[in-house]
């Protein structure tokens, strides 16, 4: 009840016609194994999300995507603005680490076998998503026109080209025609504010959607500890706030203390800019590398295609009862193998394009 | 429950492990060009030997000759220090010959002439506004304008448009040095007419010493001042010479006299030293001198330069060096 | 009441970056500076002429031109008074006419005399007279932007 007003709290929760939302909320349970570590990574995932959301959100205020101007832009709200350089410094670590953590939580929903009847779907959407994320670095790199972010989308777009019969299309219709110019500056903007992030909620509401109708995976721990529940609000929810507030102090003491970079303006005239891959793509850049010529193809579209493929089929390939990893040998072998593989190719790539001295 | 406890804290040094991976991929790509570093020092260097230079990271900036000296290479060892105020730079570079004549008058009993000789200078420029492609292709893009020309005599120096402005620190060993200075000029758009160079607000650069005919000095050293650095006469110790008899054959005079810089075109202070065939020269300004024709030091950002070189020479005969980055350290 | 907490840190946490970020440049007041209009010798006594403007202005990150135009009354006496061309009603620009003499809002057809006082339709102020000097012979304008 508040004095002032006069309006008690829940009236004007009805006012807004929040009751059944409130009510839903405060009985909802889940199990108490919801408070284990390995469980954080979806709520982890999800603040850094609304970090991602926020930071860029208020970065669009001082954005103007235009050859002449966009660079100047993010130099302008890097510097010349308070926080400027923290705010783009959590967008930029926060992207990041998201992708960490995806993997993260991808091989933890694999070794405990969440994708496992009935919860074929959940692991569906959620290598949607992770396969979905990659379309946000390729926009949004482009979008400070450094010559970092400029020469990597020349990279990417040529390895998008080189897909058989549709490649030059696709390269076409994601720049707006032939040139990375200011019809393409212009695209990736408003993919990366606007079409991207719609899509991705509602990625991420079909992910939502179908945890709610299957329930969390289950627990190896004792079964006395697992048939235990807790209350959603506000337990489960303090957890997630507090989670919220240390990951945004993490990342913005990241971010003040090495800040964001931010190369020199994209010079297309310049030939001499070799850009280098990313951490996260140095393993299919790799690959790319290794078949050349006529099978360059299988390097650039069949094996990533392949194990894209493999993800989403996963749950129904491996669809036998057994959930403990040490009982799933064979699955975990050659989760294993790949996961070495990967690995192996990253490594590779990183002695190649870090590790020689640049002239 | 302990076993999981230490698979956590497995996970998250893996996650550490990861994000420096990341940090230190960035740091790798941004080495691409020369970079000099400025040290963060508490006290001001009080000069080129003060013992603050030792913590700077010294570079050895590539020179490549120009017009008269093409095919020729030379470099110039370049430190940086800045604090809370000011930056400070310090070069020294091999040099056989200390030049400073700039073209002084010789009496040889019965008529003045000009002796042969020209200065060393170096000059560095920032970009106060972006200037297109500075960034990657350095002076290129704002030294040299097309031969023939109309403005190649005078407007070898320019950018393209009003909007991309330079800054052009400009030491001039006998036009400012003398003063104790380094000429703080501009850079902004080239035109048909005239080169795109002007000195910053305020007063600055010398005045030329002779008199109408241009047969002769007009001015001498006034009683009671002494010659500056180097025995050259400054703009504000002279007197008009009345008796042109006290002079004998053999006598020198400055034709170039520097002036007392002030305002905005004295922000670049210079404190040099020739010695065993090289010259040591040390530049200091405010970070921020909050003139509009002067670049602006955020110690957070990069910024691009690129520096000249001019030994005994004018107009284009020099030694340029690529487009160069200074960071500032912690 | 721990949630009460733990939501306002969040917010805080949050709220003071992303505020003072998007505040920051709107506490930067106009500056002024004063505008060279070219030799008083070029306007007429006893008219009303147009002075145009361009000048560049640091927008932010861009460096964009400013274009625009004043009013100079250059009495016979050549006494010279500058007019805003910026209407007191609602900052469209009006126009001098000879014919009519009078300044003329083409919006709201507001009216304005020779010495800028509003004569007939919505404008209730007199027009802004702008600080002018002369010096060397040139007509400098104070422009604020």
């Amino acid at each position: 009840m508040n004095r002032a007003t006069g309006i008690s709290h829940v009236t004007l929760i009805e006012y807004l016609s929040l009751e059944r939302i409130v009510k839903r909320l405060s009985v909802l349970t889940v199990p108490a194994d919801a408070l284990t570590w390995h469980r954080f990574f979806g709520a982890l995932l999800l603040s850094l999300l609304v970090l991602l959301f926020l930071s860029g959100a208020f970065m669009a205020f001082y954005y103007s995507p235009a050859l002449g101007s966009a660079y100047d832009s993010v130099d302008y709200a890097l510097f010349s603005l308070p926080f400027g350089g923290i705010i783009k410094g959590v967008h930029h670590y926060g992207w990041n680490l998201f992708l960490i953590v995806l993997g993260a939580h991808l091989v933890r929903a694999f070794v405990v076998s969440a994708y496992k009847p009935p919860r074929q779907m959940i692991w569906v959407s959620g290598v949607m998503i992770l396969l979905f994320v990659p379309l946000f670095i390729i926009t949004g790199d482009l979008l400070t026109w450094d010559q970092k972010g400029f020469w990597s989308t020349q990279v990417r777009l040529s390895i998008i080209g080189s897909i058989p019969f549709i490649g030059d299309l696709l390269v076409r219709l994601f720049q707006g025609g032939p040139l990375t110019g200011i019809v393409a500056l212009t695209r990736f903007y408003v993919l990366h504010i606007l079409f991207l992030p719609g899509l991705l909620a509602f990625l991420i509401l079909i992910h939502f959607h179908f945890i709610k109708n299957n329930g969390l995976s289950y627990s190896f721990s004792s079964d006395n500890y697992s048939t235990k529940t807790v209350r959603f609000f506000p337990v489960i929810f303090n957890r997630w706030l507090i989670l919220f507030m240390g990951i945004t102090l993490v990342l913005g003491l990241i971010s003040w203390y090495w800040p964001a970079p931010l190369g020199d303006p994209a010079d297309p005239t310049d030939s001499s800019y070799v850009p280098r891959p990313e951490w996260w793509v140095l393993f299919l850049n790799q690959l790319v590398t290794i078949f050349t010529g006529s099978f360059s193809v299988v390097g650039s579209v069949i094996i990533p295609g392949g194990l894209a493929g493999l993800l989403i089929v996963l749950p129904f390939i491996d669809s036998s009862p057994e959930r403990h990893p040490v009982r799933r040998k064979r699955v975990m072998l050659c989760a294993a193998i790949i996961a070495i593989a990967i690995l192996a190719l990253s490594i590779m790539g990183y002695l190649e394009h870090f590790s020689t001295p640049h002239v | 429950m302990r076993k999981q406890k230490k698979f956590g804290f497995f996970i998250c040094l893996i996650l550490i492990f990861g994000i420096l991976i990341i940090f230190y991929s960035q740091v790798a790509i941004a080495a691409a060009k020369q970079s000099v570093t400025a040290t963060k020092v508490k006290n001001a260097p009080a000069g080129y030997d003060d013992p603050a230079w030792q913590k700077a990271t010294a570079v050895n900036v590539h020179f490549e000759g120009k017009e008269i000296f093409t095919g020729k290479k030379t470099s110039v060892t370049t430190k940086a220090v800045y604090t809370d105020q000011e930056i400070y730079f310090l070069f020294t570079w091999d040099d056989a010959t200390k030049s400073v004549t700039k073209g002084a008058w010789l009496y040889d009993g019965q008529n003045w002439s000009h002796q042969k000789g020209n200065e060393d200078r170096i000059s560095l420029l920032f970009e106060i506004n972006r200037i297109n492609k500075f960034a990657t292709k350095g002076c290129a893009v704002v030294c040299h304008v097309p031969e023939g020309s109309a403005n190649a005599k005078d407007g070898k120096f320019g950018t393209k448009s009003a909007a991309e402005k330079g800054d052009l620190w400009h030491w001039k060993a006998a036009r400012s040095d003398p003063a104790g200075f380094a000429d703080d000029t501009w850079v902004t758009v080239i035109s048909e007419k005239k080169g795109g160079r002007k000195g910053d607000a305020g007063k600055g650069g010398d005045t030329k010493n002779m008199t109408e005919d241009k047969s002769m000095p007009k001015y001498m050293l006034a009683p009671g001042n002494k010659l500056a650095k180097n025995d050259i006469l400054l703009a504000s110790h002279i007197s008009e010479i009345k008796d042109y008899s006290v002079f004998k054959a053999g006598d020198m005079l400055t034709y170039r006299m520097p002036k007392m810089p002030e305002g905005s075109r004295a922000d670049i202070k210079a404190v040099t030293r020739y010695a065993n065939g090289s010259w040591t020269v040390m530049l200091y300004r405010q970070l921020d001198t909050s003139h509009d024709d002067d670049v602006a030091f955020n110690p957070r950002k990069k910024y691009n330069f690129a520096m000249a070189l001019f030994d005994d020479s004018g107009d284009e005969d020099s030694y340029d060096s690529e487009v160069l980055s200074l960071q500032f350290g912690r | 009441m721990k949630t009460t907490v733990l939501g306002s840190g969040a917010v805080l946490l949050l709220g003071i970056p992303l505020i003072s970020y998007f505040v920051a440049p709107s506490l930067k007041k106009a500056t002024g500076k004063w505008v060279d209009f070219g030799a008083i010798d070029d306007l007429t006594p006893g008219s009303i002429e147009m002075l145009t403007y361009e000048f560049l202005v640091k927008d932010g990150w861009l460096v964009l031109p400013q274009r625009g135009f004043v009013w100079a009354k250059t009495n016979q006496d050549r006494a010279i008074k500058v007019f805003s061309s910026t209407c007191t009603h609602l900052a469209c620009n009006v126009i001098w006419q000879e014919e009519a003499n009078h300044f003329i809002c083409p919006c709201h057809s507001g009216r304005f005399d020779s010495h800028g006082n509003p004569v007939a339709g919505p404008p209730t102020k007199p027009l802004s007279t702008l600080e002018s000097k002369i010096e060397e012979e040139n007509l400098l304008v104070y422009l604020t932007f």
